[in-house]
This record gives C-alpha cells, structure tokens and sequence, in this order.
C-alpha cells in the first residue's frame, strides 16, 4: 500500500469513528431517533471495520460487487449533474438574452432606477434626432403618467410630423393632423412655453400650408425668447415666409 | 509653520513618497514571509520571520501616510493636485469635503489600501507568536501581494498625487450625489472593510494549499475573520440601500445596478461559505466546494472593481472612469489561475473521507442552501456581464433591465425562506419525520399566523402572501432555537455562532417580509399641488403650504414644503450645485412603523405660479427593512463573539454546552 492510499485509509477509518462518537452524543441529546440512530450505527461500523481491515492487510482488497456499484452509481450521478449544470445555465443564457434590450443614453447596463419624468424627459431630449421613434415612444411613456406634460407633448408632435415626412400621403396628413392637435394643446396648457409656439407655426406651415397660423404662433415664438437651437429653425422660416410675401 | 506653507504642494511629495515606501515594505513584507516559510519547512529556526511584522506594520503606516496626506490636500485645498482640481472645492462643506477623498476611483483605491494594510497588521499582531508556523507565514505573504498590487495600482495608473494643471485656485467639488447625505461618511469604508476583510480567509486558503494542510484548521483560524467580512459587507450593502433610499428619490433601495450587483456577488458567495463550512467543519466534508466558494467570493470582489471601476459599464456610482481595468482583469485572471492550479495540485487530499447520509438532514440543507446561493449568485453575474459580453462581441450596447433579476431571485427568495422554516431545526445526519414534526409544530402555526394576519390587513398576490406565511414560518423557527438556546444557558443562549445566527435569521426575514410588501403595495402618484388647496391619495391628504429657497455658496436649494394629514410639513427639495450645474432632487420622508410617505418634488419648478408637482410613494413596512439590517449586524457580532464557554464543532445540535475547561476550542 503507498503512502497516499495509506493516509487516504487512516483518514476515512478517523473520520467514521469520530461519526461513531458523535453519533452516540447526538442520540443522548434527542436529535436521532432509534431507528435512524441503528442504521447509521451499523453503517459506520460496517465501514469502519472494513478500513481497518485494509488497513491492517496491508493491501488494498479488490471492491466488492457492491462497492463497485456504488461508484458507478456516483459517476452517473456526477454526469447527471454535469448535465443539470449545464442545461440550467444555457436556460438562463437564453432568458437573460430575450430580458435584455437596447441601452439608452443614461440607462446603467443591468437593472436602473425607476426613472422619474425628468430623467426620462432628458434621455427623449438626447434621442431626439438620432432615434426619433423610441424618443417618441419615451415621450408616449411621460404622457402615460403625466398627459399634460407640455415638453413631452410639444417634442411627441414636433417628432411626429418629422417622421412622418417621407410616409405615404395618408399616413403623412393623419400623422400632421395629429401634431398639429398635439402642438396645438401644448400651447394652450402653457402659452409661455416657446417651443410649441416654434414648432407649430413650423408644422403649419411646411406640412400644412397654413401661413396665417404659422405667421401667427412664429411670431408669438420669437416673442417667448425660444432656445438658440430652435431659433435657428425659426429664423429660416420666417424670412422664407416674409420672401414668399 | 503656517498651514499656508503646508497647503502649497507638500501633501504630493509625501503621498507620492508613502506609496513608494508602501510599495517596497510590502514587496520586502512578502518576500521576508515566503523565505520563513520555506525555512520553517526545512526545519531551520527562521530568524526571517522577526522581519514580517515590521514590514507589514511599514506599509500600515504608508498606506495610512497616503491618506493623510490626501485628507489633508483636500482639506487645505491644494489645488496643485489633479485629483484635488477634479474633486475638491472651496465650497465644499467640511464633511463631504473629507469624505471627497473616497469619492473618485484614485481616493477609493487609497481608502481599499488602508484596509487593506489594516487587515495585514491585524494578521501579523493576532499572528506575532507563530510566525515558525509555515501556514501563518504564507497567510500573510498573499497579504502583502496583494497589498503590491494595490500599492502599484496607487501609485502608477490610479496615482491621486499626480499634479494638475498650474494656476488652478478651484474645483467643482465631488459628485452632488456624494454630498448630499451624511451615509457617505458611512457607506464607503464599511463597504471596503467588507471586500477587503475577506483577503484575510483567501490568504489563509491560499497558505492551506500551499502548505497542504487542507484539514479543518485554517478554517478554525479563519473563522471570525470571514465573519467580520461578511458582517462588514452585510452592513455596507444595507446602508448603501438606505442611501439610494434617503438621496436618489425614486423611492427603491436596490435597483440591480452593476455596482450593487458587484457588492451582492461575493455577500452571496460569503453568505454559502459561512453556512457550508459548517459542515466542513463539523462532519469533514465539502472540502473542495468551501475552498472554491472562498477563492471565489475574493475573486468576485476584484471583478466587481474592475466592472465598477474600470469603465466599461455605466452606472448611477460610476463616479469616475481610468484606464485600470486592464490591470484589475489580469490580477483577477491571476487570482483565479492560481487558485485552480492549487486546488488541482492538492486534488487527492481535498477529497472528503465520508457522505452525506440523508437529505433531510442538517447538512442536506446547508448543501441545499448552497446550491440556491450559487445560482442566484449564477444569475446576477450572467445579468451583470451579459452586456459586456455582447458589447465585446457584438459592439453593440444592450441593458438587463429589472424584470429579469426579479422574475428570478423572487422565486430563489422564496425557496430560501422555505430552507429557513426547516434547517434551523434539523439535526445532523438525519432527521425522522416525528422529530419534524414536534420541532416545527410551532413555527408552522407562526407562519399561519402570519398568513392570517396578512389576509385580514389586505394583502393579496401569491408572492407576497408565500413571503409572509414563510416568513412567519422560518421566524417562528429561529425564535424557537433562540428561546431554547437562551432557556438552557441564559443570556449565552444569545451569543455564538449558532444563537447568533438565528438573530441574522430573524433580520433576513424581516427584510424579505418588508421587500415583498413594499414591491407588491407601493402605490404613487404624480399630484399637482396649489397652495391651500389640499389634495388626497390613497387615504393621506397633501397640502402646498408654500416654498422655502435655501441659498449657498455651494448650492440653491428649493423646496416645497407639503403637509401630510394635517400635521407636519415635509419639504421635498431640488437643489442646484453651482459648480456643475447639475440639479439633484432630495425627497423628504414621513417615516412609521406601519408605511412610509415618500415625497419628491418633480421639475420644472415655478415658485411664483404657486403649483408644485409632487410624486407621492406610499410604501408599507420600510422601517422593518432597516430593523431586519440592524438585526443582522448585531447578530454577527453576537456570533463573533461566543464567550468563554464555547460549544464544539462536533457537539450535537441541541447539547448542553460544557462547563469545563478541558472542552474548550478556540
């Protein structure tokens, strides 16, 4: 017998007899009942004298029909793990890739706070000409909770009527239609606010030929002191209006 | 000499210096350990090892030279450092102005230094007697690398001494998040306290397979060590949810982001190890698993630094971006190649000598308990680095959003809590069925207690009623080993590992009970206060009383002040940090023991027009989530410290402790 196998022996048969004392100890506090406390008592014994049999042999013995059973027993056990293991992390693969979606500017990679209409006004803010449609989607969400949000409601309709300029005749004039209604709200829930005012008389009179209204809400724009941005737009229309007489 | 004189430029030099000298006495500190070891080996009487504790108390004493060099170049502004032109400022209150050390990716690695050395010294003093002992020696050699590698990382690619541009007089001051709640002061050390207390049992483990002595000994040593870590950690991760709670104003204490899920990891990891050690420690078993489940939880907090500090996720604490990540992958790889080269070298003597006799039995559930950990544990790391991997692969950016960690980790909280009502009770090796059935007699009526009692208050929804009747189930089993602990030994039925455990227990499950009933019964509400016009929602009235406007050198705070029910007004605030410009809202709480009423005060903010918009939360049992937390601290402690009459390993689950000295282990 080598030294490893001799250790490995001396191991196992320390390891039983101390089950063996414990065993006793356990039983007198009332944590074994009779029945489980005989089997496990015969069990330890049987192995335990089998140890010491080997031990005192000198060699190993050749495993009995049963232990040989037994071992394969915990390899197939071992492969069905394996298996387990395997089958349950591919299933979490393929959940966490159907959980998972497109990061918006601001989103942290996993989980994020329950954004308030601030944060998400500003992440629509950021999307807003690099990816009007879920920008618009997010403005769809503010309204949900709050339908008279007038930023969200202005830059909904503005986007609106943008996207809109390359559909089909119908869909371009329901959704110009649309902005218009929306732009139109905006400016009545809070007549300070420059951006409907711009954004409608833009509408009017690009999508709609409506030159009185345009004339009428630019004008009311240019009198709220709108953002640098927009008025760059504004500008432009304007002095094409003032061209065309 | 003048503070003038100390404020132009010397904190530099000297920190600089004291990271050099850190660097040397821990490289010497390792060396001088490695050489007693091998000299303790070859049976020589080492004369090295006298030399270990000085180099290890030599880097304490940089590491804590650093950080008051950096304290005080904040303190006196000295702007001639980058880091202080990056995060200081002359408006700074004096309190975030000390706690800005910690709140950038160059002071925080400090602050990991100092605990780090910390920890080293502690080893080396508690150690000082054993130093012929090869497995103390090797022990403290992996401290002091690992203080290398942090002391480099200082000191090159995330040094806070480097010098800033000159002329710069001012700065913008630290994050507004990271001023504007006193938990800064908190959160952060006790958090790293937590991390890096856990180098202290991976060194160990490390010196175990080293040294081959991969019995249950290092694991006695160890014992207490893993337990402050984890008690730190616990801590940490609960103030950092009180934090979200007090500041972000969305009214949540976890949102699953990266930074959270990187402090989770290795609590969820430690969390298997303190309860599968049990076993190892009592029966011989699960070797291999509880080196592997140590090896890893350190390794999970060198990745959490590298994917929180490395830049290459976002998140709400991603404070500040370098380019260390390169470093903190490869010594995480390190970590994780040595560690598997060495449980592969020591293969044949790790391999436990008996079987786990049933599954209905204590060991059963510790081996359940650790499968439950190891896939939750599974599942936040697939959902923390998914969008790494596919950013990697694909180059494009995707984001695990919160239904995922939910949809998973309740029915895993649940399975846990099932495990809570039956492992308290269960012997080892086997349970029979009316040994069951006596023990849980009264925590299954405690648990229908707490389904009744949930009913008749309102409650419905499977999970969150599960979440009650087993949490009135596991609690009604905990309280009974703690009141049979405390019947047979008085108050030392409160303290140790096992009674102690129980009172983590009893907070665990206030905090799953609290969890569940603020997830499934929040109610909220956006209302458009007018002042004197009072509004109602969900059975409170809310009033505008008007609006206070609190101005600084720093910030100007606006808040509307909102009485609830008649009573008191809370003020909700928004307030803008001059120095960037950035607008952080405050929300402003009525606490009791029954709901909270959480108020935020929602932009744009017109005084004048005398409207406010007002997002009322109301959320039941908040204030048991902090109890649960307060109750998990003082039962680690509680389990840390078992007294002088201490139980054996091998004791029975429910004997008498004995009296006489001879049976003391410590």
């Amino acid at each position: 017998m080598d030294d490893a196998t001799r250790r490995n022996f001396e191991e196992q048969r320390d390891f039983l007899l101390a089950s063996l004392r414990d065993l006793e100890r356990e039983r007198a506090a009332g944590d074994v009942d009779t029945a489980d406390y005989e089997a496990l008592r015969s069990s330890y014994t049987a192995r335990a004298a089998d140890i010491i049999r080997r031990l005192e042999a000198g060699a190993v013995r050749m495993d009995s029909p049963a232990e040989v059973a037994v071992r394969r027993r915990r390899a197939s056990r071992r492969v069905l793990g394996a298996v387990a293991v395997v089958a349950v992390a591919a299933g979490l693969g393929v959940f966490v890739a159907r959980q998972s979606g497109q990061r918006l500017p601001g989103e942290t990679a996993s989980g994020g706070i329950a954004e308030s209409t601030a944060n998400k006004l500003a992440q629509a803010r950021q999307l807003n000409f690099a990816d009007p449609i879920t920008a618009i989607n997010i403005y769809s969400d503010v309204l949900k909770v709050d339908p008279d949000n007038v930023e969200a409601l202005t830059y909904r309709s503005w986007l609106l009527a943008l996207t809109a300029r390359d559909a089909e005749q119908e869909v371009r004039d329901a959704a110009v239609q649309t902005a218009i209604l929306g732009l139109g709200r905006a400016t009545l829930l809070d007549d300070t606010y420059p951006d409907a005012h711009c954004f409608l008389g833009i509408v009017s009179y690009r999508f709609a030929n409506d030159v009185a209204t345009a004339k009428r809400e630019l004008a009311k724009c240019e009198g709220a002191d709108p953002p640098a941005q927009v008025k760059g737009f504004v500008d432009a229309i304007v002095a094409e209006i003032n061209a065309a007489g | 000499m003048p503070a003038a004189v100390w404020a132009s430029g010397v904190a530099g030099p000297v920190g600089r210096g004291a990271l050099l000298v850190g660097v040397v006495a821990a490289a010497f500190g390792a060396i001088a350990a490695i050489t007693a070891a091998r000299e303790s080996a070859r049976g020589e009487v080492t004369r090295t090892a006298r030399l270990v504790p000085r180099f290890v108390a030599l880097s304490f004493l940089a590491a804590l030279g650093a950080i008051v060099a950096m304290e005080w170049a904040m303190i006196t502004r000295d702007f001639s450092l980058q880091y202080v032109q990056d995060h200081g400022s002359r408006s700074t209150p004096p309190l975030y102005n000390f706690t800005a050390v910690w709140s950038a990716l160059e002071g925080s690695i400090l602050l990991w230094i100092l605990a780090l050395a910390l920890s080293a010294g502690l080893v080396a003093w508690r150690y000082r007697r054993r130093l012929d002992d090869q497995l103390i020696t090797w022990a403290i050699a992996v401290i002091c690398i690992v203080m290398v590698f942090f002391f480099i990382l200082s000191f090159g690619p995330a040094n806070p001494f480097a010098e800033g541009a000159p002329g710069v007089t001012d700065g913008p001051g630290p994050n507004p998040l990271l001023q504007n709640h006193i938990l800064v002061l908190f959160h952060p050390p006790i958090l790293y306290l937590g991390y890096v207390g856990f180098t202290v049992p991976f060194a160990f483990a490390i010196a175990a397979l080293i040294t081959g002595r991969v019995g249950e000994g290092w694991l006695l040593e160890t014992r207490r060590w893993t337990l402050f870590a984890w008690g730190f950690l616990t801590v940490g991760i609960i103030l950092g949810g009180w934090w979200s709670y007090e500041v972000l104003g969305w009214s949540g204490v976890w949102a699953w982001d990266p930074v959270e899920n990187a402090s989770l990891l290795p609590w969820l990891t430690g969390t298997a190890y303190i309860h599968s050690v049990l076993v190892q420690e009592r029966r011989g078993m699960l070797r291999v698993w509880n080196l592997s489940l140590l090896l890893a939880t350190f390794s999970l907090t060198i990745l959490g630094t590298f994917l929180t500090r490395s830049g290459v996720l976002n998140s709400v604490h991603a404070f500040s971006e370098s380019d260390i990540g390169t470093y903190l992958l490869v010594f995480f790889g390190i970590i994780v190649l040595v560690s598997l080269v060495l449980i592969g070298w020591r293969g044949d003597s790790l391999r436990s000598p008996g079987a786990i006799d049933s599954p209905v039995s204590r060991e059963g559930a510790f081996l359940a308990n650790n499968v439950l950990f190891s896939i939750f544990a599974f599942i936040v790391l697939l959902g923390t680095v998914f969008p790494l991997i596919i950013e990697a692969l694909q180059d494009r950016q995707i984001s695990v959003a919160e239904p995922f960690f939910d949809r998973l980790s309740i029915p895993i909280g649940i399975a846990m809590l099932a495990l809570m009502c039956i492992a308290p009770v269960l012997p080892w090796r086997k349970a029979s069925t009316e040994l069951l059935r006596d023990r849980l007699f009264w925590p299954a009526w405690c648990g229908i207690g707490a389904l009744v009692a949930g009913l008749v208050s309102g409650a419905d929804g499977l999970a969150p009623l599960l979440a009650f009747a087993l949490g009135g189930f596991s609690g009604g089993a905990a309280l009974r080993q703690v009141a049979l602990a405390t019947r047979r030994q008085g108050w030392r039925g409160l303290v140790g590992r096992a009674n102690g455990g129980m009172i983590v227990h009893v907070g665990v499950i206030l905090i799953a009970v609290a969890l569940s009933a603020s997830n499934a019964y929040t109610r909220s509400q956006e209302l458009r206060l007018s002042v004197g016009t009072p509004a109602t929602f969900a059975g409170h009235t809310f009033e505008l009383v008007g609006f206070r406007e609190d101005k600084d050198d720093r910030s100007t705070a606006v808040k509307a002040l909102v009485a609830v029910d008649g009573g008191q007004a809370y003020a909700p605030a928004i307030t803008k940090f001059l120095n960037m410009g950035m607008n952080v809202g405050t929300p402003s709480v009525k606490t009791t023991w029954r709901y909270d009423i959480y108020l935020t005060l929602e932009p744009p903010v017109k005084m004048d027009s005398g409207e406010a918009r007002i997002k009322v939360f109301v959320k039941p049992l908040i204030m048991w989530l902090w109890i649960g937390g307060g109750l998990m601290a003082i039962g680690t402690v509680l389990a840390a410290f078992p007294g002088r009459r201490r139980r054996r390993p091998t004791d029975p689950t429910s004997a008498d402790v004995p009296t006489n000295v001879e049976r003391v282990v410590t």
